[in-house]
């Protein structure tokens, strides 16, 4: 009797313990008015904004992925001017003996990059360098130089054509190609440091008619045409440079007309949207960002209860016909946390350590605002949790900034219109509330 | 031999009950009920043996064949050298009426475990791990505003568990015809509420523990006054019951944030039971019993409604035929009973009552009559269709094993 007694109390046991997987539920609406939710959401869009415009002293620009050439000016910010320095680089240096050299050409790719009218027609000149082509500090900048030949060694006169596959050719002056093509064919330059100590490079340069900025490609070359002597008749044949990429680069300068931007001497220094009409400006190439600062966001902290702040965006848009078909917008914006001085700290990203840029919104509503929206969750954590939150900022600047000379004329937080003044957009979401 | 194979089977039984307690602790939903929402979820009615087949009575009812956890009284009259255990399976099936919304509910789970002994001729005792209540609640969509916008944000909001009751019951026979009994409990357990707040584009949810424990004492007489009649009263002493909560907050990247609080303390009101239990033609045995929890002087809210007096009836029948013992049919017992339960929520001016319909079964598993498997069905309905009230009915199956040995017995032939 016992041992039954005992087996059945241990089967009854196993059982239990199986039995406690099944359970099955199911969804319930009923009961929804009964439950009331402890967390509250509030949406908040009064957190004070303050946009402005800064400058950086100088941008890097070695190893961009194309170079610009050209001039324009610019109807608010004022004249653009972009140059391209080339050192030439091969790996061959030989030139059969009986060669006889023919012509010289440089022929420059389009990249497809153009910024203002490529209709009017721009004249571009060829200078030899005379210094050696080497960064200044760890990188050339938009600002550097260098000293050229004063008198041209080959100009073009022409409505660029940045769509079409083929490239900007120039002829040169033969007394430069024959130099180059002798002193190849007669072992004068042997390597790579003869080649550059003798040749630094060369410079193209626009004029100063408004016209258009180009993208040129790395791929372009320089090239010297000979002939050689065939059985029946002569046969053409030509050697390449191609670009050094290493110590080629574009300069930049500017000469704004606008006054709000003249003051600005030192990276530091800054111009609130207040004082310029509800604006702040971003410029590629020149070096002109915007910076966000959201300077009470603490204060959310003062709501009883704990809390987080579930998302957050801040809205920028373009000032309402600013932009045209040729001086164009991107669907995007690069965004970075800066510090006081208006230095890069590190590029935005989100808690998945994705780069946060301002995307546009789409134009819902058909009245043509352009708007972009940047994703500050992460940042407003950040400035929550860290110590001297004071330092940190946005500065907010177009795509390509150091390879391109796009602008942007953007709202400020005091602007008329609402729907396009900047703007934080939060949901906080309190969870705790005492 | 047989002694050294016993005792192994001894030791292994204690280990899987031991096991099987742990898990019971770990209180998995036994409850469907969307008024689980309320207090610290739904008190829990099913109990051992065949309690629940006899319309949740037992107050004047004897633990001569089975462990009657409802009076402490009872443990006097455990048979000598006999021991008792009893575990309980419990399944329901809820269905929810808000309005025009209707809804369907499933749970299966066990629901109790018990044992109990003799001390010696005037006195036993029992030991039962119990649910005390039952949390379990899915709501899900539940759209909130968000404040300041036109927007809204959607919750998924679960609950789950519930309290224990672990209780140790004292019976002592002071006079032949007269038994008392002290009972005391350790109430545990905890309510587990999940959150899940969908807010555009980021999840937040928050995850509550919130644990209760306290201790409860009670004191139960039996008394026979005339033969086959006993009359039994019971008296539980409020107590209270102290929460702590830790509530784990995390989003879909930032860290988890974890805080830590006192809750609002629970309040068990003064429970006072009376039964009468009577047997006729040595094969009917009927059953009443009334209990009333004095709620109101609790003075507790909740975010539904207010906690209120409560009265609860129950009545009991069972047939035994009693026929001769070796035919198997004549050892089935037959039971009926009906519950009454005034409720103890008050919404909107209203209370909460419940009736419930119970039929059940004991079916003999050993020839002396002792082990049996009790099942009881039990219908119920719990609120009415009214001004936000919901209309909960439910079918729920109980199975009760309940086990007798013999112990420190001799056999007679070896």
């Amino acid at each position: 009797m016992n041992s039954i007694f005992l087996r059945t109390l241990f089967g009854a046991c196993c059982f239990i313990m199986l039995l406690v997987s099944c359970e099955t539920d199911t969804t319930a609406v009923v009961g929804e008015d009964w439950i009331s939710n402890g967390t509250k959401v509030f949406f908040i869009d009064t957190f004070t904004v303050e946009s402005s415009t800064y400058k950086f002293d100088s941008l890097p620009v070695s190893g961009t992925n194309k170079y610009l050439l050209g001039a324009y000016t610019d109807p608010v910010f004022g004249h653009v001017k972009a140059s391209t320095y080339i050192e030439l680089y091969t790996d061959n240096f030989y030139i059969d003996d009986d060669a006889v050299y023919d012509s010289v050409a440089l022929l420059l790719d389009y990249t497809g990059y153009y910024y203002n009218d490529t209709i009017p027609k721009q004249k571009y000149n060829v200078y030899q360098v005379l210094e050696s082509l080497t960064p200044p500090e760890d990188y050339f900048y938009n600002t550097t130089s260098f000293l050229t030949s004063t008198t041209s060694i080959g100009n073009l006169e022409i409505s660029p054509k940045p769509n079409k596959s083929d490239s900007i050719q120039f002829t040169l002056n033969n007394s430069f190609g024959k130099q180059l093509f002798d002193d190849i064919q007669d072992d004068e330059i042997n390597n790579l440091d003869e080649l550059t100590q003798k040749y630094y490079g060369i410079k193209v340069e626009a004029d100063d008619d408004n016209t258009t900025v180009l993208g040129i490609g790395t791929s372009s070359i320089l090239r010297l045409y000979y002939k050689l002597k065939g059985e029946v008749e002569d046969v053409e044949a030509y050697y390449d440079f191609t670009i050094n990429t290493t110590n080629s680069f574009h300069s930049v300068t500017e000469k704004f007309s606008n006054d709000d931007l003249t003051d600005l001497t030192l990276q530091s220094d800054e111009v609130s949207s207040k004082q310029t009409d509800n604006t702040s400006y971003i410029q590629a190439g020149v070096g002109l960002a915007t910076r966000i600062n959201i300077p009470y966001i603490e204060s959310i902290n003062s709501l009883n209860g704990s809390g987080s702040i579930m998302d957050a965006n801040l809205k920028v848009s373009i000032k309402q016909n600013s932009n045209t078909d040729n001086l164009s917008v991107r669907d995007s914006l690069n965004v970075y946390i800066i510090d006081q001085k208006n230095e890069i700290v590190t590029q935005l990203v989100d808690y998945t350590g994705n780069l946060v840029y301002g995307l546009q919104i789409n134009d819902e509503f058909g009245d043509g605002y352009i708007t972009y929206n940047i994703a500050l969750k992460y940042f407003l954590d950040l400035k929550l949790n860290t110590i001297n939150s004071d330092f940190l900022f946005l500065g907010i600047m177009s795509q390509d900034f150091n390879e391109s000379v796009d602008r942007y004329i953007l709202e400020g937080e005091e602007s008329e219109n609402s729907k396009l003044k900047t703007t934080l957009e939060l949901n906080y979401a309190l969870y705790n509330d005492e | 031999m047989l002694y050294t194979t016993m005792n192994k089977l001894k030791i292994i039984t204690t280990l899987s009950l031991l096991m099987s307690i742990a898990v019971f602790s770990q209180s998995n939903s036994l409850s469907s009920s969307p008024y689980s929402l309320y207090g610290m979820g739904v008190f829990n009615t099913t109990n051992t043996g065949k309690t629940t087949g006899m319309g949740n009575t037992g107050i004047a009812n004897s633990s001569s064949e089975y462990i009657n956890n409802l009076n402490p009284a009872s443990m006097a009259t455990i048979p000598l050298n006999t021991f008792f255990f009893d575990v309980g399976l419990k399944s329901e099936y809820g269905l929810q009426i808000d309005g025009g919304t209707t809804e369907t509910k499933i749970i299966a789970n066990f629901s109790n475990m018990a044992f109990a002994f003799p001390l010696n001729k005037k006195s036993g005792v029992s030991l039962t791990l119990i649910p005390y209540t039952n949390v379990g609640y899915n709501i899900s969509n539940l759209e909130n505003d968000i404040e300041g916008s036109t927007n809204s944000f959607y919750s998924d909001i679960d609950g789950s568990g519930g309290l224990n009751d672990l209780k140790l019951n004292y019976g002592y026979a002071l006079l032949d015809n007269l038994n008392i009994g002290v009972t005391g409990s350790v109430l545990f357990g905890q309510i587990i509420e999940t959150e899940v707040d969908y807010i555009e584009a980021n999840i937040l949810s928050i995850y509550d523990t919130n644990s209760y424990s306290g201790l409860q004492f009670g004191a139960g007489i039996q008394y026979s006054p005339i033969e086959n009649v006993t009359l039994g009263t019971t008296v539980n002493f409020p107590t209270t019951l102290s929460g702590y909560q830790v509530r784990t907050v995390s989003q879909l990247y930032d860290s988890d944030i974890i805080l830590e609080q006192d809750i609002d303390d629970f309040k068990i009101p003064l429970e006072v039971g009376l039964g009468v239990q009577t047997q006729f033609m040595e094969q009917v045995t009927v059953a009443l019993d009334f209990n009333k929890k004095y709620w109101t002087n609790t003075n507790q809210t909740d975010q539904l409604g207010t906690f209120v007096d409560q009265d609860i009836w129950g009545l009991g029948v069972e047939f035994a035929p009693n026929g001769n013992p070796l035919k198997f049919k004549n050892r089935i017992q037959y039971r009926a009973g009906l519950d009454y339960d005034s409720g103890n929520l008050e919404i909107n001016g209203k209370k909460i009552s419940a009736y419930t319909l119970n039929l059940g079964l004991g079916i003999p598993v050993t020839f002396d009559g002792l082990s049996m498997i009790n099942l009881a069905y039990s219908y119920g309905e719990k609120g009415q269709i009214y001004n936000g009230i919901i209309q909960e009915n439910y079918h729920m199956l109980t199975l009760n094993i309940s086990l007798a040995g013999r112990w420190f017995e001799k056999r007679k032939i070896q």
